[in-house]
């Protein structure tokens, strides 16, 4: 392998030759670059003012052209160049041009209608190769258009008895392709009967296109394609029992390992079939697959591959089944053969495998309790694939009598694993203890190993647990004070360890108290000696500690004092503000202090919402009553810490308050430093409390259509246990300046998102596929320089930012901008966020924005006709893929309006002439990039009164997320 | 689903890249580099299947790279979930022995002066990200059919190769 082969070299172009040679000894990237800018120049010119380029010049340029772009060079010239080789009648040309336009054309190009006709001519064409190039290059850049205007033919060249196997399966391709793009437009009422007779043809090849569409069809609804599964099982029956497969078909001595693999495949889509033959048939060819295993143990590599890739397709198929005992009995020694084999591929496959079959059922999860050992073996495996499966796998075996077991060998590796996998390893570890945890006081010593080991992945949900899960039971608080003080001892905590170990002494020390270990005064020295290292929010939550110590401790009442002293000039506003209060709440009025600082009461069992957060891997949070950005994550430890003073002030309205907006646990964070300029005097605080709880008991009202998020922007969210007070609970103008500013510019694509005094943020916004760009404009309307000026962006899952860096000064009168890119990559329910960070002479301000970034943006348009939605607004019904509700419009209902605001401003496509009654609206759009990867097409009816002056909107979609984001956006937007 | 195609040598070099997705030219060659670094520090024995994690910036959550070393190349495939992966191998060393036929004893360099050539042979195997052809037989003579039509029509070089002969 190192000569050129003479012989082609002979036979291509010398120009294109002699310019890769070139590149190929450029000295530097530098010298590439100039080589590279010259030669671009030298074909631009010639395609501009050579009117007598021949093909064989314009073949090479364009070669040329392609190696550039492979390299990474911009291309703005050229397409033209690449469509005209495309219309020539030399197939050489004709080549390079589809391959061309293939590597440097999209589906929404510009050029594309220019070529359609090009594409027709070809598949006209009585010749093969020119049929395959223009049905190649549709698969590859087709979009909706080219689906419209092209695809009966395309179907003909399919099912044509004239057209070569080479042609129909590339016919076959296409039309899965267009499928894809035009989703529905194969149904299978007209399809299936042609697709079906196609399943007779002779040729291996066309086969297996077939099969590719077949499952794709299946994969997006099964129903109505159940014809082709004799077919496929007599297909299966011929190669695997009969053997009569055309011998070019043998790969590695394996029968069309592909062909096999996607037959198996397919029949994973559908129920056991239920005629006891075809089941039966079924169980000799799965048997038939399985007796081949035994040669998997020797022979080439390739070999091996091939057939184990039919093996473990049938492996599949056999778990979706889950009927045949003896089956599912070989398959479990097959796959705990497969996990201790040489070859990692097939262990990596074993290991995932063996997940899906554990989690089957109870029989299929006892029968592989025997593994165990190997999976932990596994664990410590030198390639990280496999130890990501062998963990999801040991995650899935685990139960009540195993999971000490398992959980003290996952701690074990903790220590050892490496970064890339130890935030899934806490989560999951976090998960396990509380699953099976027969009592709390070894989930206890479990999470604070975790804290201890890999104190920086545990996220504060899983410390919150904790925190929880000891208040509420009384039984371990001793115990729980215990281990966190000796935990403290050590000399490097981690901070998460302080903040547990701050909480839990400050509620349930006093129960250790008596020892003359641990006494008050140790205690809170222990404490007190890390208290210079941390982050001003654990520093709050042990000034709050510090209080509750006073409360059960006369004697500490001057030292703690003395802390509060030091820091009612502190930095940081919210350690200010506490260490005020706490000055004044120690020292003023004993009775109010004992009532104020008694010990929390016992979380509301309806907080166990929160358990969720610890079991979504991503640690997002899922109650709808939190904050939408997970970035929000920050202040929460004070606030919740911060809980128990509040709810001492309302003791009868505990429950209520606990309640309405989830406090416990991840409660509701809100920004502490927008409350800088307006707390002045600490004492107002508690004097006016009572207020503040009559403000807490109406949170509906603040929120806003948008739900969850809204409360983020609220500095006087009734929340925030240390909020100034504001006159009487209404919203802040700024806030609800700030909540119509998103609103509008969810509908526009520019305008001001955010403007003060000081400040001005601007927004514009661009969406192509599935990629957005904002460009956010932020202008100083001070008369002084804003410095530290810093802004984080908070993605949400589905949707992730890639912000520019920005200069971190805005001089007065001056604007910046920044350019944030992002793509969507799955429906998202959160919506984005930016804290923007300044300093000002004299003080920080924090300001935390939405970014109108929501799913609508995505939005494809769907033109349907009558017959057309109606038939796919029936397959759709009931919750939660369906959504009805009825909204009150705060103005008379417009139904033109109504369109306006759904066309221009939310990208959905009104149907006209759908709905007979002028008072409703029908309309439908495509959300392009499902979860599963799939275009989801929405259905929305809105029915409207005029009289009574109420709507009903109804939507459905076949993903329950998107149907209910839909709706919340409509209504919004609406009402 | 293919998402894309790319044959990087032991250096980084794009050798062939061929994306399924539209992107552009820089988040390709982000791609490029990031899977290059991806896969080569992996072991020789390591499996050859890889989990994009969450935060790779490599198209979306639904892909594993699945890879193959030969000499000085790896060959990389991004895929989504729906593929299966040893279908996938297989589907690389079809590859590798059509080229190896079609340019008899491939060596990189056959690759970097024949770019159009080794499109061509990718695109009887697979096209739009779907696979149309694991069978190098049928691939390679489909090759040497379209090779045929393009001396015919380029007088010049046929008269070459044919003095070769």
């Amino acid at each position: 392998m190192s000569t050129p082969n003479p012989n082609i070299a002979k036979t291509s172009m010398r120009g294109l030759t002699n310019f890769i040679s070139d590149l190929r000894n450029a000295p530097s990237k530098e010298n590439e670059e100039k080589r590279v800018t010259k030669e671009m120049a030298h074909i631009r010119k010639e395609f501009k003012e050579n009117k007598n380029i021949d093909g064989y010049a314009r073949r090479k340029y364009v070669c040329k052209l392609i190696y550039m772009y492979m390299l990474g060079y911009e291309l703005d010239f050229g397409h033209m160049e690449a469509v005209t080789l495309l219309s020539s009648t030399k197939f050489s040309e004709k080549q390079i041009g589809y391959i061309s336009i293939a590597i440097l054309l999209h589906e929404q190009h510009e050029m594309l209608p220019l070529i359609i006709n090009s594409f027709k001519e070809d598949l006209l064409a009585r010749n093969d190769y020119f049929q395959s190039l223009a049905l190649a290059a549709i698969c590859n850049i087709g979009g909706k258009e080219v689906a419209e205007f092209l695809s009966p033919l395309i179907q003909k060249l399919l099912i044509a008895n004239t057209s070569s196997p080479m042609v129909k399966k590339r016919a076959a391709l296409a039309i899965l392709r267009m499928n894809r793009k035009n989703i529905g437009f194969v149904t299978p009422d007209q399809w299936v009967e042609r697709l079906v007779s196609v399943l007779d043809d002779s040729d291996f090849g066309v086969l297996n296109s077939l099969m590719s569409l077949l499952i794709e069809l299946a994969s997006e609804n099964p129903i109505g394609w159940e014809s082709a599964i004799p077919k496929v099982i007599q297909l299966l029956k011929k190669i695997a029992i009969n053997k009569e497969f055309p011998k070019e078909y043998t790969y590695y001595h394996i029968a069309c390992p592909w062909l096999q693999v996607k037959l198996l495949k397919f029949l994973r889509y559908f129920p056991p079939p239920e005629d006891s033959q075809g089941g039966q048939v079924l169980n000799e060819i799965l048997n038939a697959i399985f007796s081949q295993s035994e040669s998997a143990k020797a022979g080439t590599v390739n070999h091996k591959n091939s057939l184990n890739a039919v093996l473990f397709e049938a492996i599949n198929l056999i778990i979706h089944l889950d009927s045949d005992p003896t089956l599912l009995k070989q398959t479990s020694s097959l796959l705990g053969r497969f996990i201790t084999v040489k070859e990692t591929n097939i262990r990596y496959l074993g290991l995932a495998t063996m997940s899906h079959f554990a989690n089957l059922s109870n029989e299929t999860s006892i029968m592989i309790k025997k593994y165990q050992d190997t999976v932990l073996l596994s664990l410590k495996d030198a390639d990280i694939s496999i130890r990501r499966r062998a963990l999801d796998l040991l995650y899935g075996m685990c139960d009540k009598n195993t999971c000490k077991h398992i959980v003290a060998e996952l701690l074990s590796y903790l220590q050892t694993a490496d970064y890339a996998i130890r935030e899934e390893l806490v989560i999951k570890i976090a998960n396990l203890a509380e699953k099976f945890a027969s009592n709390y006081s070894w989930y206890v010593d479990v999470i604070l190993q975790l804290i201890t080991t890999a104190g920086d992945f545990v996220s504060d949900d899983i410390w919150f647990r904790v925190v929880k899960i000891v208040t509420n039971h009384e039984d371990i608080q001793a115990y729980a004070a215990s281990t966190v003080f000796t935990a403290l001892q050590s000399r490097n905590c981690h901070e998460t360890l302080i903040k547990v170990g701050g909480y839990i002494l400050g509620e349930f020390g006093h129960l250790i108290a008596d020892s003359p270990q641990s006494s008050p005064l140790i205690q809170f020295n222990i404490l007190h000696s890390k208290y210079g290292t941390c982050s001003p929010s654990t520093k709050a939550l042990l000034l709050s500690t510090y209080a509750k110590f006073v409360n059960l401790f006369p004697e500490l009442t001057q030292p703690t004092q003395e802390v509060f002293k030091q820091h009612s000039n502190y930095i940081d506003a919210e350690i200010q503000q506490r260490a005020c209060e706490y000055l004044n709440l120690t020292s003023l009025n004993e009775d109010l202090m004992q009532t104020v600082l008694d010990v929390i009461p016992a979380f509301s069992e309806k907080d166990n919402s929160n358990n969720n957060n610890i079991n979504s891997s991503n640690g997002n949070s899922q109650d709808p009553r939190v904050s939408s950005g997970s970035g929000y994550h920050t202040p929460p430890p004070q606030q919740q810490y911060q809980q128990p003073v509040q709810q001492q002030q309302s003791n009868n309205n505990l429950q209520d308050l606990l309640d309405p907006f989830g406090l416990g646990l991840g409660g509701s964070p809100q920004p502490a430093q927008q409350q800088v300029a307006q707390y002045q005097q600490p004492q107002q605080q508690i004097v006016m409390q009572p207020q503040q709880i009559q403000q807490q008991q109406s949170p509906q009202e603040v929120q806003s259509p948008f739900g969850s998020g809204t409360h983020n922007f609220s500095p006087s969210s009734p929340n925030g246990p240390s909020s100034p007070i504001n006159s009487g609970g209404a919203i802040d103008p700024l806030q609800l300046k700030i909540l119509i500013s998103f609103k509008r510019l969810c509908l526009a694509s520019e305008g001001v998102l955010y403007e003060d005094n000081m400040l001005q943020v601007g927004l514009k916004s661009e969406y192509q596929g599935s990629q957005g760009r904002l460009m956010l404009y932020y202008g100083n309307s001070s008369a002084f320089p804003l410095t530290n000026f810093n802004v984080t962006f908070n993605s949400v899952s589905g949707v992730q930012l890639q912000p520019q860096s920005i200069a971190p000064v805005i001089q007065p009168k001056a604007q910046i901008q920044q350019p944030v890119t992002f793509s969507c990559t799955s429906e998202f329910t959160e919506t984005p966020t930016v804290v923007i960070n300044f300093l000002t002479p004299g003080k920080p301000i924090t300001i935390h924005l939405k970014l109108p970034i929501i799913m609508s943006k995505f939005f494809d348009p769907l033109k349907l006709n009558s017959g057309d939605f109606f038939a796919k607004w029936k397959t759709i019904s009931g919750k939660p893929l369906e959504i009805q509700e009825v909204f009150k419009p705060t103005k008379p209902v417009d139904i033109n309006q109504f369109t306006k605001v759904l066309s221009d401003g939310l990208n959905i496509t009104v149907l006209k002439g759908v709905d007979p009654n002028p008072n409703n609206i029908v309309a439908a759009c495509l959300y392009p990039f499902g979860s599963n990867g799939q275009p989801i097409q929405c259905y929305i009816r809105i029915e409207s009164n005029p009289q009574a002056n109420m709507c009903r909107v109804t939507i459905r979609t076949q993903s329950a997320v998107l149907t209910n984001t839909l709706k919340s956006l409509l209504i919004a937007h609406l009402q | 689903m293919i998402k894309s195609i790319l044959i990087i040598n032991n250096h980084g070099k794009p050798r062939l890249t061929k994306f399924y997705e539209y992107m552009n030219v820089d988040k390709q060659q982000q791609i490029i580099r990031d899977l290059f670094l991806l896969v080569s520090k992996r072991a020789d024995g390591a499996c050859n299947f890889l989990e994009v994690g969450p935060n790779d910036n490599i198209f979306d959550k639904d892909t594993k790279v699945i890879y193959r070393h030969y000499a000085t190349l790896f060959f990389v495939f991004c895929v989504d979930s729906a593929e299966s992966e040893l279908s996938i191998i297989d589907l690389i060393q079809t590859f590798v022995e059509s080229l190896d036929k079609c340019f008899e004893n491939v060596c990189e360099l056959d690759l970097i002066f024949h770019i159009d050539k080794v499109h061509y042979i990718l695109d009887e195997m697979v096209m739009g990200g779907l696979v149309i052809e694991n069978n190098s037989t049928v691939i390679v003579s489909n090759y040497e059919v379209q090779n045929r039509i393009e001396k015919s029509e380029n007088p010049i070089m046929s008269v070459l190769s044919g003095i070769k002969k």
